[in-house]
């Protein structure tokens, strides 16, 4: 372990080979899917002939009830899916970490309001205030408002592990230092405490991207989710979910596209975090 | 804590074992499975749970099961689903009956042995105030609105009810006989009306039914036994298990796994898998439904019952034709339910509806529908192929509830048949709840309704007659009005019959709703059940003849 | 002392309040209202709701709504369930202790079974051995919920039928049994719920407690610990005692998941828990049932985080200083 920061620089060069392609690979599938895609991905003009077709050299991931190439609607919908989820958490981390960051901070009378605040807000079940803002929206709800919400009301959590965390490192050494050196708590936040919170973030924007994913398709039966046909990775799996026993490829390879984001979500979260560990962290 | 129990991590393996090894110990544990020396049980399967037993409030189907067995009706409607006159009845607590000459009334009579389950005797004064909760205005009962025709109820003796009718109609009996489930005055007179509904009863009921309540945890399972000391005979089971699984694939899996015997229904993915388990069968069962793409016919938001102003779109007949003549039907229908749903001809189900050769339905025909479009204006086009008329598109909103999944799929199918003709059509599925309100205050275009029917047809006025309490598409036809009305109150079957198909025809060309399709039920037994017949409006009403083969009980 | 448990009694009180209000508003800002969502459209006319919106008040201004419910909640009687036509003590009695019971035990057995085997890898980050588990918590924790379940349902119940599908007890032969197969019955029920959330959640413990670790190693206690001469285990208890506060916090953050519980997995496996009912109650806006909930699930939430609080501070010795 204690090793680890003699490592060479190109050592460090070759950690970062795996997520960035992961990434690359992602993106590119992404922006790519009109072109990568064997099919479209709407509703084909012999649908009534095809539904339901096993994984197959014409069709590798088989085809939906509706007649549609799984492949390519997995394809396409890595756009919503990716985009969704990667704005969305971050959106969260970000708010999370500055209120979490701003209590453990500050601590005292600020510190205990800011955390019943979130007591409440912790407190309150994510559909009910999903449902709530649903009102807002008689119409479709369009994919940045989606974003926002989905942000907005994800960030509790992260709050207080933050929280915990920067109560914990306000009383380490450095911490200490820092601040009877006077360093301005801007500076103290920047320089001293995120990258000691990198760790948690990492691990939690791991965890919190396939939950958006999947709760994306669940939130469609508000009326919020991605309509149809658009296709989602959790709309494609949620669409298999009646036939998990005689259909399985519906929702597997979806399910295996959420797995290869969640792993690259955590190879980037491992990478970005020794980079941070190895020039940045006070021994 | 955690850290003193294990003292070094590096055990972490063994403990992560811990769940194989208890998963071995319980089912080392578990003994012999089979239902030896239990008589007839049978357990059957619903994913939905009755929200209260007490009759009046009842509206779903896991209600009505349950009610049907603890509750009895004066008669019963027969196979048939004759509901003209009394011929089409068998006698259940009133073991005959006699109308007055001018068939202004009925004289039911009790039969004398009928008891409730704790043991009182039925009486006709149990009758008079079933009709005054069923009535009262605090207990505010679905089926009022179908007891409108009866004036009153009387007790003529202590086994003698007589009701008492406003007007002389065809569907007389079926008012008096169809709604109404005979409740215990004496457990129930001494509550107020406005506290029975939410009264114990409901959960604890007391009939005269062929099975008695036993228990009922909530979330899980409730129980029935049979009435074993009934006079007019006990049901062949034992007893009765309903075990609530929210999850279809779940409740398939139990009785796959041979939980249980009964599933009620069946989606077309459980299908192949229940065809190949040996000790299933799979059976057609009928139920009174239709469903249908109803357009809103006047503009948003108008109050329902008077007239608005034509919607945009959908206000234009060639508009609503030329939809239903784009959609391939058969096919949509086929791929979304398998053999499991056919086209709906009308606003009613086919088993209502009295001479379903006779109706000539829209047919699927491309050309023409573009033709119609056409001749209504719908003649530019917009970048991405939509219709222009001027410079708006033919473009509207289909509503779907979240909660069926077969109408989602439908919708999606829709969609791309819209497609084909020009037209942009935008899926909005919502929740049931956020769904009501919008089609309440008729703030839609379109939504993908679906209606469980019951015999007689009465409720085709309710929903598609201008004057309909639930007329939510301001579907406005003299024609149909006239049609219906006449229909309703002949007397003649066969002009009755001739009426309707002249009604269902007017329905169909003026197209207020594109007529979509009708769900069968298909219902999944264990083999060692044996069932007579279903009775065409529920699957439910025979389960006291039901009985389990004597070698497998 | 005396003071400050009164006022973080007091502060308890207040976050209750203030999280059923709001659920309470929220609720009535979601469109639709109880009887919107339970009425069928084609059998009721709309008018005959309007008379049940007028019965149960639903139709009076929203402050004399929100004021008869803190009244009744005052009293400790949380009204009249609509969604399950019975008072909402009731729904609470019958559903809590069957969700307390599934999601306690999985709590623990992850919190146990995470935090070990975090720690195992956490002290030798890199290995082929953290590697192999690092994926496989990964996998389990990025398959969606009810396909872990109704695999493991699938599973053992038809492919190797070894335990009972759904419920909670066996629903024919439960009250025929003795009390010890009455036990057993009720054991064999509780393993596929159990096993599902299990799984999940160690994953979820597994990676907080690993990537703790492995930033503990750094710290400079370490090397002096290492300094002293302490022997290689007695460093690494230590190092997976400080470790150990991310997966506190994170357990007093899932401590309200008790009793919201795990609605996917009650679902699939029948289970009679308060957290489907929680999710049918919103679904049909059952202001009642809902705001009992809030009640609970937001008491729940600030002991989980005074619990977090302590328990940190028990951890972690750096800590107790103030």
């Amino acid at each position: 372990m204690t090793d680890r920061r003699k490592r060479s620089r190109g050592h460090r060069a070759q950690r970062w080979r795996g997520p960035l392609l992961l990434v690359g690979l992602l993106a590119a599938i992404a922006l790519g899917a009109p072109w990568i895609a064997p099919y479209s991905p709407d509703v084909p003009p012999t649908y009534a002939t095809q539904l339901h077709l096993p994984p197959s050299a014409a069709h590798p991931f088989g085809t939906d009830s509706f007649g549609r190439d799984v492949l390519s609607r997995v394809i396409h919908g890595s756009r919503v899916s990716l985009s969704l989820s990667v704005a969305a958490v971050s959106l969260a981390l970000l708010l999370g970490t500055a209120y979490g960051a701003l209590a453990g901070l500050i601590g005292g009378t600020v510190d205990r309001l800011l955390m019943r605040m979130l007591d409440v807000a912790l407190a309150m079940p994510r559909l009910l205030l999903l449902l709530a803002v649903a009102a807002f929206f008689p119409t479709r709800l369009p994919l940045t408002a989606f974003i926002l919400l989905l942000g907005c009301t994800g960030w509790f959590e992260v709050a207080r592990l933050v929280r915990g965390e920067v109560q914990a490192l306000m009383h380490r050494d450095f911490m200490l230092a820092a601040r009877s050196l006077g360093v301005p708590r801007a500076r103290q936040l920047w320089r001293h405490l995120l990258p000691h919170l990198f760790p948690i973030l990492a691990v939690t924007a791991t965890l919190n991207v396939a939950g958006t994913i999947t709760l994306e398709a669940g939130l469609s039966f508000l009326g919020l989710g991605v309509q149809p046909p658009t296709p989602s990775w959790g709309n494609i799996m949620l669409d298999g979910a009646d036939a998990l026993f005689a259909n399985w490829w519906l929702t597997v390879f979806p399910g295996l596209a959420i797995m290869l984001a969640v792993l690259t979500c955590h190879a980037l979260g491992d990478a970005l975090r020794d980079l941070f560990a190895m020039e940045q962290l006070p021994a | 804590m955690i850290a003193r129990r294990s003292r070094s991590p590096l055990r972490a393996p063994s403990l992560a074992a811990l769940p194989l090894i208890l998963l071995a110990l319980v089912a080392c544990g578990r003994g012999d499975r089979s239902r030896a020396g239990a008589g007839g049980t049978i357990v059957i399967a619903q994913t939905a749970e009755p929200a209260t037993l007490f009759p009046p409030r009842m509206s779903q189907v896991p209600e009505q099961v349950v009610v049907t067995m603890l509750f009895e009706r004066l008669a019963e409607l027969g196979p048939a689903l004759n509901t003209i006159g009394d011929s089409g009845f068998v006698p259940a607590l009133a073991r005959r009956w006699q109308w007055a000459n001018d068939s202004m009334s009925i004289a039911f009579a009790l039969n004398p042995q009928a008891r409730w389950h704790d043991g009182v005797p039925v009486r006709a004064e149990d009758v008079r105030y079933t009709f005054h909760v069923y009535t009262s205005p605090v207990v505010a009962s679905e089926g009022r609105t179908l007891l409108q025709n009866i004036d009153s109820v009387t007790v003529r003796d202590s086994l003698t009810a007589v009701f008492w009718f406003a007007r002389r109609t065809p569907q007389q009996f079926l008012d008096a006989t169809a709604t109404m489930y005979i409740l215990p005055a004496h457990q129930l007179a001494a509550i107020p009306d406005s506290a029975l509904v939410r009264a114990p009863f409901g959960r604890q009921p007391v009939g005269s039914g062929p099975f008695r309540f036993a228990r009922w945890e909530a979330g899980s399972r409730l129980e029935l036994v049979a009435d074993s000391t009934r006079a007019s005979g006990r049901p062949s089971l034992d007893r009765l298990v309903f075990s609530y699984v929210p999850d279809l694939p779940a409740a398939t899996v139990k009785l796959l796994a041979g939980e249980a015997d009964f599933l009620d229904q069946v989606r077309p993915e459980g299908i192949a898998a229940i065809r190949q388990a040996p000790n299933l069968r799979l059976h057609p069962a009928t139920e009174l439904n239709y469903a249908f793409v109803g357009f809103n016919l006047e503009a948003r938001r108008s109050p329902i019952g008077k007239p608005g102003a034509p919607h945009p779109i959908l206000g234009d007949v060639r508009v609503r034709r030329a939809l239903t003549m784009a959609t391939d039907r058969a096919t949509i229908v086929r791929s979304v339910l398998d053999s499991l749903g056919t086209v709906a001809l009308g606003p009613a189900p086919r088993a209502l509806i009295p001479d379903t050769a006779a109706l000539r339905p829209l047919p699927f025909d491309i050309a023409a529908a573009s033709a119609l479009l056409d001749s209504a204006g719908w003649t530019g086009r917009a970048a991405d192929g939509t219709r222009l008329r001027g410079t708006q598109r033919l473009a509207f909103e289909l509503l779907v509830p979240s909660s069926s999944p077969t109408r989602i799929r439908m919708s999606v199918l829709l969609q791309a048949a819209c497609k084909t003709i020009g037209v942009d059509l935008s899926v909005l599925t919502q929740d049931p709840a956020t769904l009501g309100p919008r089609i309440d205050a008729r703030d839609f275009d379109a939504y993908l309704g679906g209606f469980q029917a019951s015999p007689g047809l009465q409720g085709v006025r309710q929903v598609w007659t201008s004057t309909g309490s639930s007329n939510y598409q301001g579907y406005r036809s003299p024609r149909f009005d006239q049609l219906a009305d006449s229909a309703l109150t002949a007397f003649a079957p066969a002009v009755s019959r001739s009426l309707w198909t002249r009604a269902f025809q007017v329905a169909i060309d003026e197209a207020p709703s594109l007529w979509l399709f009708e769900q069968h039920t298909v219902v999944a037994a264990h083999r060692r059940l044996q069932l007579p017949p279903f009775r065409a409006d529920g699957w439910f009403y025979t389960i006291p003849a039901w009985s389990v083969d004597p070698t497998q009980r | 002392m005396a003071r400050r448990v009164l006022t973080r009694l007091f502060h308890t009180v207040l976050v209750v309040w203030t999280a059923a209000s709001v659920a309470f508003l929220l609720l009535h800002w979601a469109p639709g209202d109880p009887i919107s969502a339970m009425a069928d459209a084609s059998r009721v006319p709309p008018a005959q709701r309007a008379v049940w919106r007028a019965q149960q008040g639903f139709d009076q201004p929203l402050a004399v709504q929100y004021g008869r419910w803190l009244g009744q909640v005052a009293r400790a009687d949380f009204g009249f369930s609509t969604s399950q036509q019975r008072p909402t003590r009731d729904v609470l009695a019958s559903r809590l202790p069957n969700t307390l019971l599934l999601m306690g035990l999985a709590l623990l057995t992850s919190i146990a079974a995470g935090a070990a085997l975090g720690a195992w890898q956490g002290a030798r980050v890199g290995s082929r051995g953290d590697r192999v588990l690092s994926s496989l918590m990964l996998v389990l924790y990025a398959v969606p919920e009810f396909w872990v379940a109704l695999l493991l349902l699938l599973l053992f119940t038809y492919y190797l039928p070894i335990l009972p599908a759904t419920g909670m007890v066996d629903a024919v032969f439960h009250d025929r049994m003795g009390p010890w197969e009455q036990l057993q019955d009720r054991a064999a029920h509780l393993v596929l719920p159990w096993l599902s959330l299990t799984l999940m959640g160690t994953a979820v413990f597994a990676r907080v407690q690993r990537g703790a670790m492995r930033d503990q190693w750094r710290e400079p206690f370490v090397q002096t610990a290492f300094a002293k001469g302490l022997t290689d285990h007695t460093v690494r208890r230590q190092v997976w005692r400080t470790a150990l506060l991310p997966v506190v916090t994170m357990a007093g953050l899932f401590l309200p998941a008790v009793l919201t519980g795990a609605v996917f997995v009650e679902r699939i496996f029948g289970w009679p828990g308060i957290g489907s009912a929680l999710m049918q109650a919103i679904a049909l806006r059952d202001y009642a049932l809902v705001s009992a909930c809030v009640v609970l699930g937001s008491a729940m939430t600030t002991i989980g985080s005074l619990f977090a609080d302590l328990a940190g501070a028990w951890l972690d010795p750096r800590m107790r200083t103030t």
